[in-house]
């Protein structure tokens, strides 16, 4: 009877501290930590809502999740090693050579994320770690080999980019950049989408470019008996 | 003669070991450019004809992709004095792909012709040659991008007789017709101005497919379809973006190809439906 007594004004005071804790935390002056919706709850990327979390392992089994990067500006670019688009963009002359390790620099987070049919050579953990070597890949390289978390972003390329700012919204989903294989059409000026929406981010303001249309390889997600 | 026909037999096999195990976009797709005509006669209009050969289980892009993919496209370089209209493509087929991705695909062949119109200033005798300079990202479970060129030289003539005729009357026979020949197919829309419902009916048809052009503010999300003894009917739902502040404030028309099947074979309608506020 004393010990169910005792357990009972612990579980009380256990439940008096938590509700303080969650006040706390509920205060968004003392704390912007906001509860994300899951993939695995059937969560949905949409454009100026809160990104869908995740947990996905990277090559070497440490885990990423949007919430693990609370509070900071996160871009998921999705990629395939059998890719050209994604292949020339980290090359001596690519993009993806500097802009991640620039943006690292910058606080931000860049995850890479591969969505392909494990069945396939694009979506094989060897054909990943290859890569990783061969191009000296910086980011996390998180495979989805269920392709859950692509198909929960909407994610149809490759490269397909993705920002999420400071508060967890997405901002921005769309093409890396104005320029397939590193070349613009005719006379336009060269944009990097990704680093113009983390200007407007970081500059207080919302997000100019918001939607783009995404070129590259068609992602090619492994099949499942669920048809629309 | 030997080794140079062995050296270009080999030649895409190198540019395979070049880049490791990725096919080269290059040689999946081959570009040849086809004449309407054997000749030129000055001031005519004729039809030149851009033809891809695709590896077979390969697609291409038509000039909308869909959601993922790039258009096939190709720029026409004439001799001075030529005017060169648009490129038309015939109706693709829709692919659907995992991941809720759509897209609009030619397998196997595609032409798309181009309509010429030669100066008065021909010469007869005279040679004058036409490039093409085409892209294409070319799919299967991978994709690559590729490019190609084509020329053709045709003399200047003043009886210039009909070339290519199965060629021409096999792409003319795949591209869209105008919507005036449609028909009694009926148009509706329904919904709000910004996502908006198009519903089309055509009585007597067996199967419909739509496929929307390009458009910065127009998508297309999805489509239904059925099909009853008196027709078949396709619901298409759209989303509209609003415009830019520094550009037209008007609603765009909702663009497309409509692919129609009936007991007697299949053909496709350019159609444009305004939507009424």
């Amino acid at each position: 009877m004393t010990t169910l007594r005792i357990g009972l004004v612990a579980t009380l005071v256990g439940l008096l501290v938590l509700g303080v804790a969650v006040a706390q935390k509920g205060d968004p002056k003392k704390d912007t930590k906001v509860v994300l919706p899951k993939v695995v709850d059937g969560a949905r990327a949409d454009l100026g809502k809160l990104a869908p979390d995740f947990a996905l392992k990277d090559l070497d089994g440490k885990e990423h999740s949007l919430t693990r990067y609370a509070g900071k500006i996160v871009v998921l670019e999705w990629m395939d090693p059998a890719c050209q688009y994604c292949a020339q963009a980290r090359t001596e002359a690519g993009v993806l050579r500097e802009q991640p390790m620039r943006l690292k620099s910058q606080g931000v987070v860049w995850l890479t994320l591969n969505s392909t049919d494990p069945e396939l050579d694009g979506g094989k953990p060897e054909t990943n770690k290859a890569f990783v070597k061969k191009t000296e890949l910086t980011t996390p390289l998180l495979l989805d080999a269920d392709g859950a978390v692509g198909r929960a972003y909407g994610a149809q390329t490759t490269p397909h980019c993705f920002v999420i700012n400071e508060k967890g919204l997405l901002v921005y989903k769309g093409a890396l950049d104005n320029a397939p294989l590193g070349k613009v059409q005719g006379d336009q000026k060269k944009v990097n989408y990704v680093d113009a929406a983390i200007i407007d981010i970081k500059a207080g303001r919302s997000v100019a470019t918001s939607d783009t249309k995404p070129y590259g390889s068609t992602l090619k997600y492994r099949k499942t008996s669920a048809k629309r | 003669m030997y080794a140079a026909a062995l050296l270009a037999a080999l030649a895409p096999l190198t540019a395979l070991a070049q880049d490791e195990e990725l096919p080269d976009g290059n040689t999946l797709v081959k570009p040849s450019l086809h004449a309407e005509v054997d000749g030129i006669q000055a001031g005519a209009r004729f039809d030149l004809a851009l033809r891809f050969e695709v590896e077979p289980l390969w697609h291409v892009y038509w000039s909308n992709p869909g959601d993922a993919g790039q258009a096939l496209t190709a720029k026409i370089q004439a001799p001075e004095g030529f005017q060169v209209e648009a490129l038309r493509y015939p109706w693709p087929h829709r692919l659907d792909q995992e991941g809720d991705i759509v897209a609009f695909v030619h397998e196997k062949e595609v032409v798309l012709l181009a309509s010429v119109v030669a100066p008065a200033s021909v010469e007869t005798g005279k040679d004058y040659t036409f490039g093409i300079q085409a892209k294409w990202l070319v799919c299967t479970e991978l994709c690559v991008p590729g490019e190609g060129q084509a020329s053709l030289t045709l003399k200047g003539s003043t009886q210039a007789k009909p070339a290519n005729e199965a060629l021409y009357a096999a792409a003319r026979k795949h591209l869209p017709q105008p919507q005036s020949k449609l028909g009694l197919a009926k148009f509706s829309t329904s919904g709000p101005a910004t996502a908006p419902k198009l519903s089309i009916t055509v009585p007597g048809a067996t199967e419909l497919e739509f496929f929307p052009h390009t458009d910065a503010r127009v998508k297309m999300t999805g489509r239904t379809r059925e099909a009853g003894k008196s027709g078949a009917k396709l619901d298409a739902d759209f989303l509209i973006k609003p415009a830019k502040a520094d550009a037209p404030q008007a609603t765009p028309p909702l663009r497309g190809v409509l692919w129609v099947k009936t007991a007697k074979g299949e053909t496709a309608y350019e159609v444009s439906h305004t939507l009424t506020n």
